[in-house]
């Protein structure tokens, strides 16, 4: 991940020899820029702890996977109006016809939370269905068995 | 995670040893080399025991500093931590460690 976004980095003439090169502290001065561009200050990078840049990275792709559903989500809003609004670019469409109304309210994400107390209920209500079945399934069995004995003994 | 650093208590003083890239381009910049510690630890340790004060103790004196490493017990387990410790600023831009692959373990019994 952010090995790789580091060796996508420019490379500059020369950079082959400089692979062979004992010195780390040239490649610090290429990724500075990088770093900064994803926040870092130039304190943080230099005198900070050291470690702080797989942070800034991990927060980049977050950031860019956010990105990528805002983008979709508001493709989906544009791919929405213009269902709404094809009616009229219909060459065949009636006079008069009018575009479907663009939705009144965004999509709802938010799912309803169901307390644990809701579940217990809802689970102890489908065990009482279930004993109420199993019951009702003995009763009849009983009653069948009971018939057939009842044949047979008399 | 953060950085590594090594505490070192000498004379009622707390040391925080630890290597930034700022420090780590001193050191090269001063001529030293990771890659050939091997050839000279006798040297090479002692530098890099003053290069770790770099960070947070850049006044204190190169004698106070020698004193303290020579009085340090277990100079090669100092001299793996202290290896350890400069070589992070370096690994930290490098690819992030594997993630856990899957449920696949391995255990030997000796």
């Amino acid at each position: 991940m952010g090995g790789e976004l580091v060796n996508r980095l420019p490379v500059s003439e020369g950079e082959t020899a400089k692979a062979d090169s004992p010195l780390h502290y040239p490649k610090f001065h290429e990724v500075e820029g990088y770093y900064i561009a994803l926040g870092m200050t130039y304190e943080q990078f230099w005198d900070g702890d050291a470690t702080m840049v797989r942070a800034y990275r991990k927060a980049h792709e977050i950031k860019k996977d956010l990105d990528n559903e805002r983008a979709w989500l508001q493709g989906m809003y544009i791919y929405e109006a213009l269902c709404d609004v094809s009616p009229l670019f219909n060459m065949n469409s009636k006079r008069g016809t009018k575009a479907h109304p663009y939705r009144t309210s965004p999509y709802e994400f938010k799912k309803p939370v169901v307390t644990v107390e809701d579940e217990t209920n809802e689970q102890k209500e489908q065990m009482n269905k279930m004993l109420e079945k199993m019951n009702v399934f003995a009763r009849l069995h009983n009653k069948k068995f009971a018939e057939r004995g009842g044949e047979k003994n008399g | 995670m953060a950085s590594k650093r090594l505490i070192i208590e000498a004379n009622g003083t707390t040391y925080t040893l630890e290597f930034t890239r700022r420090t780590v381009e001193q050191m090269e910049r001063q001529g030293f080399v990771i890659r050939d510690m091997g050839k000279s630890p006798m040297t090479s340790l002692p530098t890099l025991f003053r290069g770790a004060f770099l960070a947070h103790h850049r006044t204190v004196q190169r004698d106070v500093i020698d004193e303290i490493f020579a009085a340090l017990p277990d100079k090669d387990g100092l001299f793996d931590k202290l290896a350890e410790m400069y070589v992070e600023p370096i690994e930290a831009l490098m690819a992030d460690p594997e993630e856990d692959k899957g449920n696949v373990k391995w255990e030997a019994n000796w």
